[in-house]
């Protein structure tokens, strides 16, 4: 099946800074894709150069097919999306403002706009203005007035920071709901990583411009079973007991630690040949890897070889 | 086009702003014509001056108004400003492009749209303005004798006002897509007039400054006999302004990182 989505080495550039280096990535139809970084590493940058709000120095983009020009921009008739913060017209109210989108957009579907206020839960705001609203409320209209043209692809920029928890809950669950029931591709960026986790289908990891890691979730879930993480005063000591102990699924993270996958280890066993060998335990615990710790450890791999 | 002309209609008339400047408009036009009076916005020339002494001496009759209050015209640039805002300068402002031009939007047909539509927003404006004073001038004096003479020239003179007008704006347009700030064209609108009018009279031997002068332009055209020398002048600086003005806009909007 075709990419809904291809950016094929795009590099851009403010001045001397370089937002985004060589970036490739790709979306497949169906996709949930997180994309994961900090703030700075060029997430929104990416997300506006889709939808043409900036324009890449080098490298090309595949949109549906479409790689340039005309075709490119009438492809993006065919997406919706909330860059960095959600905007519309401050003097009007939900209604009012999904009713000059539909103009804009040329909708005449009538009951466009109530599905919109209804799927989004803005259906009771009233006379209230847009300038009057909670951050949440102006996301979500973000999100209903992304999703009057009914997109195949929908783009969205953190579209969960500063919300509370019920809200979060509420907008993954209107994510999960777009994508399951009408098949919508969601590209959607966030540094709340516990919450991506629970949505995305793949994720990509980028830092100081570039996708440092794609992976999707499955991939992810087995990278995060559980370990066994040691901290000793000599790990190559450690490694040398565990070895005796026909022990050889591990690996040594740093000056002090260990982590050991093979979870039929019996600690008291292996704790008592440690010392037995003079080597001195500080901790020994049963760990899981979360999205956050891959994230921080492979940006740190990252940072120590950033060209790897 | 269509599309964002009738959704920018439909904002504009569900916005306070729009009612609250057409009621401003119609009562500093009613005191004017209630105490036969008329303004000046920026210092005037002699000619200016004498043409709104003469008319304080006739009876205001709808017709009679409509040629004395061509001389105030230049107030339009007060009442078309919050209609500029609105149509052009809160989309810069508080970034309100990002959804059109995000979601296929080319941005030569968004700038189009968006210039097209102020334009056609003035124009309403400038019709707005003459019809109401027509009408009021008309119910306090009657209307007075409409000559085919009359028309041609209000229509002369509505045409070179909205011309000078449109370069005015035109100018506030590029400050707009220069520096995305609504203040700055504001101010821009305001002062670049009344600087051309102290020019103009500082420098009186420059004769051609007097064709940038598109304040003075709007209020002295109903009195002004151009030789076509001069009208083609006028329409030079006119429609020149407003090209480069344009060009220039677009030019630092098409590849601009928003």
């Amino acid at each position: 099946m075709a990419a809904i989505l291809q950016l094929q080495n795009i590099t851009k550039t403010f001045g001397k800074q370089r937002a985004l280096n060589h970036v490739n990535l790709t979306i497949q139809p169906g996709d949930i894709y997180g994309l994961i970084g900090r703030n700075g590493a060029g997430k929104t940058t990416i997300l506006k150069t889709i939808v043409q709000l900036l324009y890449p120095n080098e490298g090309s983009i595949t949109l549906f097919g479409a790689t340039s020009g005309k075709d490119y921009t009438k492809q993006l008739k065919r997406t919706g999306s909330v860059i960095e913060t959600p905007v519309a017209n401050n003097q009007l109210t939900a209604r009012q403002n999904l009713t000059y989108y539909c103009k804009i957009k040329g909708i005449v579907d009538k009951d466009a706009i109530d599905d919109a206020l209804a799927f989004v839960g803005l259906t009771d705001t009233g006379k209230k203005k847009f300038k009057d609203f909670s951050l949440g409320m102006k996301q979500k209209l973000g999100l209903a007035i992304a999703l009057l043209n009914k997109p195949d692809f929908l783009i969205l920029d953190e579209p969960i920071n500063g919300l509370d928890p019920i809200a979060i809950a509420d907008f993954r669950h209107l994510l999960v709901k777009l994508n399951q029931t009408q098949g919508m591709t969601i590209l959607i960026s966030s540094h709340i990583l516990e919450e991506l986790y629970q949505m995305a289908t793949r994720f990509g990891i980028i830092d100081h411009g570039t996708i440092i890691k794609e992976l999707t979730k499955d991939e992810f879930d087995a990278k995060s079973r559980e370990y066994i993480k040691l901290q000793v005063d000599q790990p190559k000591l450690a490694a040398t007991v565990l070895n005796k102990m026909g022990i050889d699924d591990f690996k040594v993270i740093d000056q002090h630690t260990l982590n050991i996958y093979d979870l039929s280890l019996d600690n008291a066993a292996l704790v008592e040949m440690l010392v037995a060998a003079s080597v001195s335990v500080t901790t020994i615990v049963r760990e899981h890897i979360n999205l956050e710790n891959y994230f921080k450890s492979i940006v740190a791999e990252n940072e120590v070889t950033p060209n790897a | 086009m269509l599309n964002m002309a009738r959704a920018d209609m439909y904002r504009l008339f569900h916005s306070k702003g729009f009612y609250i400047t057409q009621i401003l408009m119609i009562i500093v036009t009613t005191i004017s014509i209630l105490t036969s009076s008329m303004g000046i916005i920026a210092g005037g020339s002699d000619a200016l001056t004498n043409f709104q002494a003469a008319n304080q001496k006739v009876d205001w009759t709808g017709v009679q108004c409509v040629k004395a209050l061509s001389s105030e015209t230049s107030i339009l640039i007060y009442f078309i400003l919050p209609l500029f805002i609105m149509t052009i300068g809160f989309e810069f402002s508080r970034k309100i492009y990002k959804n059109p031009l995000s979601s296929g939007m080319t941005r030569l047909n968004y700038f189009i749209s968006k210039y097209v539509i102020f334009l056609l927003i003035s124009v309403c404006q400038v019709i707005f303005y003459y019809l109401f004073i027509f009408l009021a001038g008309g119910f306090k004096n009657g209307f007075g004798k409409i000559t085919g003479h009359f028309l041609v020239k209000l229509l002369q003179t509505s045409s070179i006002q909205l011309l000078e007008l449109s370069a005015i704006f035109a100018m506030a347009t590029l400050v707009m897509y220069l520096f995305f700030s609504t203040i700055t064209a504001v101010v821009t609108t305001i002062i670049f007039p009344l600087i051309i009018t102290i020019l103009v009279q500082i420098f009186t031997k420059q004769h051609w400054l007097k064709y940038f002068s598109f304040q003075n332009n709007v209020d002295s055209a109903y009195f002004t006999h151009y030789t076509s020398g001069q009208m083609n002048q006028l329409l030079l600086a006119g429609f020149g302004t407003i090209l480069v003005c344009l060009v220039l806009a677009f030019l630092s909007f098409r590849k601009r990182n928003l």
